[in-house]
């Protein structure tokens, strides 16, 4: 789910929207009128260029009515008359030329010159010059005016080599340019020359002296306006539109989706109920009606699937914390209250007092009526414990037929109460009516402190199983923890025999580890051995270093070896090995001595055909049990296991017996590795010794294979398989990390090779023994 | 071959001389000036026409110019000269109110010299015909000059000088003219002479040069004429009345009047006009 902070709101949005929206808008107009601008510009640069032209088209057409008016004169007959015979020229001027329409407006002045350049009439107010000038044409300014002085020659007509004389006239520029040019694109009362002195030649010099202004575009301002104000009138418009459209999706679909929203928060936190008739008022929008349909709809449905799964998290809950046999708590219940009880009442000054229950024999009663009686056993102890407890003090079933209580705030005496009271309770109850002739008893172990210290109150479960140690030990119903008891030490101690004898009672801790043995020349391995290992509570792996003292010390052998037959096989069912391998198991002096191995083994049958499963032996266990170990033995290779003659040449190493003996394969000991490596002799004893199994049938296994150079020995000896931890370490299954890793693997290897248990005529004694405690 | 070799260097020698269609002739004129004519030579057999203009008028008036196609059309040498009224090689009419240097003697002298020139470029009669205060100038010329190969003199709305005006008025500006030259007064005046009324800007002696041939001087004239003269006039024509036609008709002169016509025989009567010409040109003597 993405945060709030990256996703945007509706209204966000939408004003996101409108504002990028406006700002095109802005952009378009901005642009729009930047280009009405610049079409302004061009436009007035175009009437300049064009009123330019204009101009100059006028000033081309008063030069050629100039010359046109010159030539004209030149050929008029009284012109001729005049310069032949100007004895009534000033006459003539006067009347003809001055008062007459003869001559356009905008002429100036006009004056006839002799052949010399002389004027016929000497005036003083002339604009022509007193003397014809060499240039034909010249401009002059005068009086705010620009005024073209032109000279025609007049020549003879009897002679026209002759120059009979000159007609000159003065030329009111400006003005004549507005009598013959339509100006179009010149606005006239703009049209002025700037002054200059004396007089310029070049008609370009004097173009470039006159001022003028284009006309301006008629069109152009009113259009300007017009587009100015559709532009302002489409703003509002757009303005308008988008306030109506803002306030239109406001009240149709963000007002609503508010409200949906809100409603949803409400119904999430639980202000609001799907059965409120109306939880808001009903959407304009129909497809917003029909989602608040649905929204509503799958909110109830939401509700029923959450009903439903709170009340499957509360029976997940209590099947999580209630153990699923007694109802009572369980494990995960007690490793929670304890870790919050130690959180909680570190330094309160309460006592806390830890009661560890633990049924007396109840493996025996397992074992003498069978799994289901001790379930319902385990059951009552749980129901009569639980009743006989104070009310508001919980029961914890902590694993097997061991149950714990914490007791909060109570002396020792009132402790001592509560555990009397259990413990009668227990022994009263009629249990004959589950079948059961011997009397069922608990033993309860406490550990009371008045000191909540974190680690006090963290060591109490460890005293109270320390304590219930000791009062099985001296049979007494309770017992309290002291000092004298022992210390960390004792409490190991205790810890490594609870672990162990919960591995026989429960074997849920038994995680059984397996070392690879290969047939020679071959890259997979042929079996696995199966190697016990035992996880404590502590969540710490417990090697046979420490597990077989133990186990002899209590004549669990037995015991022992039936619980890793339920392991191997839930781990053959669960596919931990691979199909067509095989595994081998080692079964202890006492098993092999026991009337009913078959029957503990019947439940590996069915992984026969899959699996070559090997029975390994020592030579040892065969020798004190001969004949009922043979039996077993041939029935066992009759139902198809294999059987394997284990430590090969750590005892006597008889031949004849292992000729009689119904042995598929022969593994030597470690000793007899070693001993390849000491002399010639030895070696040459050793080798003729394998030639001589191999030559009689069996597999030869070769075990304690530390380096290449030992394989290719035992190899060339004639070994048929080889093991050890230059092959393969042990390891819970393939993949994972192999165990001994920063632990010498001569240390590893001692430590299986004491697996190896005592002769069977301890084996009485210990089942006593654990019968008994 | 010496006599073609000759004929040829003489034929070379006087084609410029020699007019062979329709060109412009100048002629140089007293005063230093240069007359223009129009100038056909015809067939050989055929008389020559000099056809004069009217009052300020030039070669190129309508009357002028489409009689002298029409004698052209018809074979007859013809000559249109333009009077120069003291303009050298003048093209156009002159205003009124232009100033007026030329009299009317100088217009004869320069009738003389065209006459004098035609002569000169045929052996056949030659014909004077003049429209309005042309007919008058010729017949003026005529009463000063004699020309044997000048034959007959046609008159078409012949005028006299001061047939527009009241005589009142001619009267008055007569003394006027006198008494300014008398007191040696030689600018412009305006004047009212033909049918300038009150701006014929001239001297007063060039206004008295053409108010010397007055109504009667101008019957006398045709009376003392040496050749024939035929005057035809315009039934229509305005400016005079049946007085002028009745003493013109006195005279003796073989007078034609044509009836509907104006003073310039436009429109159809001009055909009248021409006819009577050409009808008179072929019994030419």
């Amino acid at each position: 789910m993405t945060s709030r902070g990256r996703t945007l709101s509706l209204r966000n949005l939408l004003w996101r929207f409108f504002a990028t929206g406006i700002v095109i808008f802005v952009i378009l107009a901005l642009n729009l009128l930047y280009q009405v601008d610049r079409i302004k510009s061009a436009a007035s640069e175009t009437r300049y260029e064009q009123a330019r032209q204009e101009l100059q088209q006028a000033f081309d057409q008063v030069e050629r009515d100039g010359h046109h008016l010159l030539m004209r004169l030149a050929a008029w007959d009284e012109v001729e008359q005049q310069l032949r015979t100007p004895a009534y020229y000033s006459y003539w001027r006067k009347n003809r030329i001055e008062g007459s329409q003869k001559l356009p407006p905008y002429v100036r002045d006009l004056e006839l010159y002799d052949a010399d350049g002389k004027p016929l009439l000497q005036r003083g107010d002339r604009l022509l010059p007193a003397q014809r000038p060499i240039q034909a044409v010249y401009y002059r300014f005068h009086g705010g005016q620009l005024i073209e002085v032109r000279f025609q020659a007049v020549a003879d007509r009897s002679d026209p080599r002759l120059i009979l004389g000159h007609v000159g006239v003065a030329i009111d520029v400006l003005s004549a340019m507005l009598a013959l040019q339509h100006f179009n694109h010149l606005q006239v009362d703009s049209l002025a020359i700037l002054p200059f002195p004396g007089q310029l030649d070049d008609r370009d010099a004097v173009l470039q002296r006159m001022r003028f202004q284009p006309i301006a575009e008629l069109e152009s301002s009113p259009l300007e306006k017009l587009l100015k104000w559709n532009l302002l009138q489409f703003s509002l418009l757009l303005g308008a539109m988008v306030f109506l459209l803002y306030q239109l999706l406001r009240h149709y679909i963000t007002r609503p989706l508010h409200e949906l929203v809100a409603y949803l928060d409400g119904l999430r936190a639980g202000e609001i109920t799907v059965n409120d008739s109306t939880p808001f008022a009903p959407p304009p929008i129909r497809e917003f009606a029909t989602l608040q349909e649905s929204l509503h709809r799958y909110q109830l449905e939401l509700d029923q699937v959450h009903m439903r799964l709170d009340t499957q998290n509360n029976e997940l809950l209590r099947l999580v914390q209630h153990d699923h046999l007694t109802g009572v708590w369980n494990r995960r219940a007690f490793d929670d209250d304890w870790q919050h009880l130690v959180s909680i009442m570190e330094n309160h000054r309460l006592s806390v007092a830890y009661l560890l229950f633990d049924c007396n024999h109840f493996k025996a009663i397992n074992d003498t009526y069978g799994h289901e009686t001790g379930d319902r056993v385990i059951a009552v102890i749980a129901e009569v414990l639980q009743q006989t407890l104070r009310r508001g003090d919980k029961l914890y079933r902590m694993g097997g037929d061991e149950f714990a209580s914490v007791l909060i705030n109570i002396d020792s005496d009132a402790v001592e109460q509560v555990a009397y009271r259990c413990q009668k309770a227990i022994s009263v109850y009629p249990f004959n009516d589950l079948g059961i002739r011997e009397p069922v008893s608990i033993s309860i172990g406490i550990a009371l402190t008045e000191e909540t210290t974190r680690e006090r109150l963290q060591s109490l479960p460890r005293q109270a199983d320390l304590a219930m140690y000791n009062a099985k030990r001296q049979r007494r119903a309770v017992c309290f923890y002291m000092p004298e008891m022992g210390g960390d030490a004792a409490i190991l101690s205790s810890n490594k025999v609870n672990t162990v004898l919960r591995a026989i009672n429960h074997g849920d801790n038994i995680e059984t580890h397996y070392q690879p043995i290969f047939r020679k020349d071959e890259e997979i391995p042929a079996y696995y051995e199966a190697l016990v290992r035992l996880r404590d509570r502590h969540d710490e792996l417990m090697f046979p270093g420490d597990i077989f003292p133990i186990i002899e010390r209590h004549a669990l052998d037995a015991d022992l070896d039936r619980a890793m037959f339920r392991s191997i096989e839930a781990d053959l069912a669960s596919g931990l090995l691979p199909r067509h391998s095989g595994v081998s198991i080692n079964l202890s002096a006492a098993s092999l001595s026991d009337r009913h191995l078959e029957r503990h083994l019947t439940a590996l049958l069915p992984h026969l055909p899959y699996y070559r499963i090997v029975l390994e032996v020592t030579e040892t266990s065969l020798i004190s049990h001969l004949q009922v170990a043979n039996a077993n033995l041939e029935k066992l290779q009759r139902l198809g296991f294999y059987i394997a003659l284990d430590d090969f040449g750590s005892g006597y190493s008889s031949l004849r017996y292992l000729a009689n003996m119904p042995v598929d394969i022969v593994k030597f000991d470690i000793t007899m590795i070693q001993a390849l490596h000491e002399s010639q002799r030895s070696r040459l004893i050793i080798e003729h010794v394998a030639r001589l199994i191999r030559e009689a049938g069996y597999d030869l296994v070769a075990e304690g294979i530390e380096d290449e150079a030992t394989l290719d020995l035992v190899y060339r000896m004639g070994a048929t398989h080889a093991q050890g931890y230059f092959l393969g370490k042990p390891q819970r299954a393939a993949g994972a990390s192999a165990e001994g890793q920063g632990t010498g693997t001569a240390g590893m290897q001692e430590a299986e090779r004491r697996r190896t248990p005592k002769p069977s005529g301890e084996e009485t004694r210990a089942t006593k023994s654990s019968f008994g405690a | 071959m010496s006599v073609l070799l000759r004929l040829a260097v003489l034929w070379w020698l006087l084609a410029p001389s020699l007019p062979l269609s329709a060109e412009t002739v100048r002629l140089a004129m007293p005063g230093n000036l240069t007359g223009i004519a129009e100038y056909h030579r015809g067939e050989p057999d055929k008389a020559a026409v000099l056809i004069l203009h009217g009052f300020l008028a030039t070669h190129n008036f309508n009357t002028v110019l489409n009689l002298a196609e029409a004698l052209r059309d018809e074979g007859y040498t013809v000559l249109t000269p333009t009077l120069t009224l003291g303009i050298n090689a003048r093209r156009e009419s002159l205003p009124c109110d232009a100033i007026h240097t030329h009299t009317l003697y100088r217009d004869i002298a320069e009738i003389d010299r065209w006459v004098v020139w035609l002569t000169h470029q045929t052996r056949q009669p030659i014909v004077l015909v003049g429209h309005s205060y042309g007919s008058l100038e010729l017949l003026a010329w005529l009463a000063r000059h004699h020309r044997p190969q000048v034959r007959q003199l046609i008159t078409i709305s012949l005028s006299y000088a001061d047939n527009f005006n009241p005589p009142a008025v001619a009267k008055r500006q007569i003394r006027e003219a006198r008494q300014a030259m008398n007191r040696g007064e030689d600018s412009p005046h305006r004047f009212t002479l033909s049918y300038c009324r009150n701006n014929f800007v001239a001297p007063p002696h060039v206004y008295l040069s053409y108010m010397a041939w007055p109504e009667h001087r101008v019957i006398a004239a045709l009376k003392a004429a040496s050749i024939p003269v035929e005057v035809i006039m315009g039934g229509a024509d305005r400016r005079f009345d049946g007085h002028w036609f009745k003493a013109l008709k006195a005279t003796g002169a073989r007078l034609k009047i044509i009836p509907g016509a104006s003073h310039f025989f436009d429109t159809g009567h001009e055909f009248d006009l021409h006819d009577t010409i050409l009808e008179r040109l072929e019994r030419l003597p």
